[in-house]
């Protein structure tokens, strides 16, 4: 590799340099700076790095630069995703200055993580190769570790901390061991490589899917996927705010990313996979995973009283719906999952930014605390209701759109099923469409608990919630695109990788 | 100015909400007639495009026959997927809208007694008005389905903010009821989608009219089971609305909690939302079966069971709004009987009798919440005497009780009839055992009125002070619409009959 080549090489990865960068700047800056100071000069560090990667990666368009030797992609998947990661750490870097959860710990340390957390994220988007990527993926995820303990006088905060790592160190294990069978099965460790071989000479069937279901464990822990959430209500609710979103929004998302990329081949060209994912079995896996997710995310959810907790819950049933996205490989599925998380992003974070000022106005994260607070603040009120009701997927809001789409999606590979002649999987696509569904229209249920408590029962208090400007400018960032993105034609174009 | 005049009618109650919301919070007055003021243009409007409404102004043979050239509107929305902001009317819609007008108007004076956080309530109200103009107008199923949900949301709000003691269950029960219902509108419409694709018209996927005239499921040989599911589909999504038994059971609790403009506004327009679906999309997408021998008998069976259940249901109840809200789903039988049966006769009185049940249900649930507000209960057992105490309130509520009551000459009457003499010549045995719902209904009507306004006067009622001028001026024009249109029909029929002839023209 020539010094004109690995120049080239640098400037491709060059969001995640900077981020590289920030993160010894803030923990210089942290060290350098008076305790008093330190959280918003580290803060103001870490976003100026979060938004100059945002922008680079904006400004770069997918396929430009080096690739490493093949270890990085540069398609639109990455970059979709490294912006959505940007976005959220953005974001959480914004919100950890509202919280007062974190305060009388170290700042810079924290925000060193998110970055370090963040650059892992986006590493694993772009990785196509098995070592780059795991290794990518315990970047984030022991980041995430400490993160959710960084309160560590708060019990639950350090329960929350520990379990994420017990339960990460398992997954990491039985994921790395399907990675192993996938390596032996076609002695190379780049997926795309691997991609082509196993499409050119498919090995035992049966040795690949258990090959892909060890790693779906890796991969299902991340996304909080049934039945390898159960870390996932206990966490967001220890961990403080700031970093529930993180994990429930980026790193969700970071384990999406790591199984489309290893998917992506199957998406883009679904023919040259016929032997492999079978007459539909793949599929099949994935609509009972997606349907059991969505279950047990919205039943549960129903009787949750802490919002950090429904929350977690609501996580774990957005990630069913997003499942069923994996059970139709085509180019038009791969788009839809991207949109509807880009769309995500704005709905969840919005809901996480008011959980925040209602946590800190009432100090509890119970509902029952949040009584009358939309009286106490019709513009919270306000702008939580197009959160929640984006959430449901209903519409005048986003949220409506990209589940329509998901649903769409499923619903047209069932009346292919039904019109090609394979009516058992086109009645199994109409039944799992239906089955989402239905069960949007549980989850209405417990976000309107949340409305419930703010709107409709007699308020705790009487006292005015004040919000300055730049709470209210926060909330507007989340709620105009969650209001707007209803006129989906530039994310279409966005989210247009394949 | 015509061309504007339906996206007018739609959206100045949204202007209106805005101007509201701008308003402060604490001039209760000012908001108030704000609410009146736009709803008030906004009736005159309906009243305009009533006035200017001509059903033939499009060919007969194209898929817009039968709607309104001037006012339809057309423009992109969302390219991509070929959705249209596309309004138009035809008889039935103008009938509705200007029903709708109608009560939106009268309803913000029977919502002056509300003092808690007015601003919120008619911001919410004239969204809630919005969104009901929304559905009757659209004719782009995407831009429906949109219009559909918005109404829903303001009603949460305001079931669950100023209702009654068991608001939070009655406003979750309604909203999730109806939204259980909507999703399978959306699924259907989402299967529309993917056949038009599939064939090649994307361009029209989301055209209500286009999709009436291709039918793109219709096969020769009958109805197909997938047709069948698409139809029950559309039809429970709607029978939720209308309600239909069994999936009626959110309409107590809903009309019961809510506030009593509320009330007159969901009895009055949001079930009529279930009838006009049923008529705008579920039997014309889906001729075949409705057309059906077995679903036709069943129907209009389920028809004449909502007739009577209801009635007995309303016999049975001491809660005198409880026993106005089991009258509706007794009159909104006749709705599903005389669709049901398909005869013109028939359907033409089914809509009659929407718009009859539209006046005659916002005038009792305005009747009785007068009395709530006076007597603070509404067990009827502890009402009597009434008619002596409030004279001019009881000759009100006698024009409205027996209007609903079906009595010849007025309002109610007539949609029956209609109904009947359809239902007759469809099947004599479904038509003789829906009279019995008739007798029923004379019964509890009547002894209800008995219990609440006839004996002596009773102590406990002296204070009741006679209806007042925000009372009055919401009963006095529905109670002479009913009898003005109890006498003179054909006013209604005639701007709808030619609608109902197209309709029936799905079913040769």
């Amino acid at each position: 590799m020539t010094v004109n080549e690995l120049l080239h090489n640098l400037m491709a990865t060059l969001p995640e340099l900077i981020l590289g960068v920030g993160i010894c700047a803030v923990i210089l800056a942290d060290m350098l700076t008076p305790a008093a100071r330190g959280r918003q000069v580290t803060a103001a560090l870490a976003l100026l790095a979060v938004v100059w990667g945002l922008m680079l990666t904006a400004a770069t368009p997918a396929g430009t630069g080096g690739d490493f030797g093949g270890m990085l992609a540069r398609d639109g998947l990455a970059r979709v995703f490294k912006l959505l990661f940007l976005t959220g750490a953005a974001s959480t870097i914004l919100f950890s200055l509202r919280s007062r959860e974190t305060i009388g710990y170290r700042q810079g340390e924290f925000h060193a993580l998110v970055l370090g957390a963040t650059l892992g994220a986006c590493l694993l988007a772009a990785a196509d190769n098995i070592i780059l990527l795991v290794l990518a993926l315990e970047t984030l995820s022991i980041s995430s570790y400490v993160l959710a303990g960084y309160v560590k006088h708060e019990r639950r905060s350090a329960e929350a901390a520990l379990k994420y790592l017990l339960y990460g160190a398992v997954a990491s294990g039985i994921m790395l061991f399907g990675f192993g069978y996938l390596y032996g099965m076609t002695g190379t460790t780049s997926i795309s490589t691997a991609a082509a071989a196993l499409a050119a000479g498919p090995p035992n069937r049966l040795a690949f899917t258990l090959a892909l279901l060890l790693v779906l464990v890796g991969f299902g822990f991340k996304m909080a996927m049934v039945p390898f959430h159960f870390w996932c209500p206990d966490v967001y609710q220890g961990a403080p705010t700031p970093v529930t979103a993180y994990l429930a929004v980026v790193s969700k998302a970071a384990g999406f990313a790591a199984l489309m990329r290893v998917l992506l081949p199957v998406f883009e060209a679904p023919a040259a996979f016929a032997t492999l994912t079978g007459s539909g079995q793949l599929a099949l896996l994935f609509g009972i995973l997606a349907a059991v997710t969505m279950l047990v995310g919205n039943f549960i959810a129903l009787r949750q009283t802490d919002i950090k907790r429904l929350l977690a819950y609501s996580s774990i049933a957005h990630a069913g719906y997003l499942l069923m996205g994996f059970t139709v490989f085509s180019p038009d599925a791969a788009e839809t999952i991207l949109f509807y998380f880009v769309i995500y992003l704005f709905m969840n974070l919005g809901a996480f930014w008011c959980a925040i000022v209602l946590i800190e106005q009432t100090g509890s994260a119970e509902l029952d605390s949040f009584r009358g607070a939309a009286w106490r603040s019709p513009f919270l009120g306000g702008v939580m209701f197009i959160f929640l009701i984006s959430l449901t997927g209903l519409p005048p809001t986003a949220g409506f759109v990209a589940k329509l789409r998901l649903f769409e999606v499923v619903l047209s590979a069932g009346m292919a099923g039904l019109e090609g002649g394979a009516a058992a999987a086109g009645y199994a696509y109409l039944a799992l469409a239906i089955f989402g569904v239905l069960n949007s229209a549980v989850s209405l249920y417990y976000y309107m608990k949340i409305m419930r408590a703010m709107a409709l029962e007699r308020p705790a208090s009487r006292e005015p919630i004040d919000l300055n400007a730049a709470d209210r400018l926060y909330a507007l960032l989340f709620a105009v695109p969650t209001v707007a993105l209803l006129f989906f034609t530039p994310v279409l174009r966005l989210v247009d990788i394949l | 100015m015509d061309q504007m005049l339906l996206s007018l009618i739609t959206f100045l109650p949204l202007v209106g909400m805005v101007i509201v919301l701008a308003l402060p919070g604490e001039r209760h007055g000012l908001i108030r007639w704000t609410a009146v003021g736009f709803t008030g243009v906004v009736f005159a409007l309906t009243l305009y495009l009533w006035h200017i409404f001509d059903p033939g102004s499009i060919q007969a043979g194209t898929a817009y026959s039968g709607y309104d050239a001037r006012t339809l509107i057309e423009i992109p929305w969302i390219k991509p997927y070929h959705i249209y902001y596309r309004f138009g009317v035809d008889g039935l819609s103008v009938l509705l809208i200007v029903m709708t007008g109608l009560l939106s108007f009268l309803a913000t004076f029977v919502a002056f007694p509300i003092e808690k956080q007015v601003k919120g309530f008619f911001a919410l109200y004239l969204l809630l008005v919005t969104g009901m103009f929304g559905v009757f107008m659209a004719l782009d199923f995407f831009l429906f389905y949109v219009f559909w949900e918005v109404m829903l949301l303001p009603m949460y709000f305001l079931i669950g903010i100023w209702g009654g003691p068991r608001k939070e269950y009655a406003a979750i029960k309604f909203f999730i009821y109806t939204l259980l219902g909507s999703v399978l509108i959306l699924l259907v419409m989402l299967a529309y989608y993917f056949k038009m694709k599939s064939i090649g018209l994307e361009a029209l996927a989301f055209n209500i009219p286009e999709l009436i005239a291709r039918r793109p499921f219709s096969v020769p040989g009958g109805p197909t089971l997938f047709q069948h599911l698409l139809f029950w589909g559309l039809f429970i999504g709607f029978a939720i609305k209308v309600p239909i038994f069994p999936f009626h059971t959110w309409l107590p609790d809903a009309h019961v909690e809510a506030p009593t403009a509320i009330s007159v506004i969901l009895a009055g327009v949001l079930l009529k939302m279930g009838g006009y679906g049923i008529l705008r999309l579920n039997y014309p997408l889906l001729p075949e079966v409705g057309a059906h021998e077995a679903v036709m008998f069943f129907l209009a069976v389920l028809g004449v069971v909502n007739i009577i259940y209801g009635a007995f249901c309303a016999l049975g109840q001491k809660d005198f709004k409880r026993l106005v809200a089991y009258s509706s789903v007794s009159h909104m039988g006749f709705v599903l009987l005389g669709i049901a049966v398909l005869k013109e006769a028939a359907v033409n009185g089914a809509i009659f009798q929407m718009f009859a049940h539209g006046i005659t249900s916002a005038m009792m649930f305005t009747l009785v919440g007068v009395l709530y507000e006076r007597a603070h209960h509404r067990d009827i057992e502890r009402f009597g005497g009434i008619a002596l105490q409030m004279p001019v309130y009881f000759a009100l509520a006698v024009v409205g009780f027996f209007a609903s009551l079906g009595l010849p000459s007025m309002v109610g009457f007539i949609g029956e009839v209609m109904v009947f003499l359809g239902a007759f010549t469809y099947s004599p045995w479904i038509a003789g055992i829906a009279t019995i719902g008739m007798l029923l209904t004379a019964g509890y009507i009547l002894w209800t009125m008995q219990r609440v306004y006839l004996g002596p006067k009773r102590e406990e009622h002296a204070g009741f002070a006679d209806v007042n001028r925000w009372e009055a001026i919401s009963l006095v024009p529905l109670a002479a619409v009913a009898i003005l249109l109890g006498v003179l029909p054909s006013i209604a029929i005639n701007i709808y009959h030619t609608s109902t002839a197209v309709f029936m023209t799905l079913f040769r």
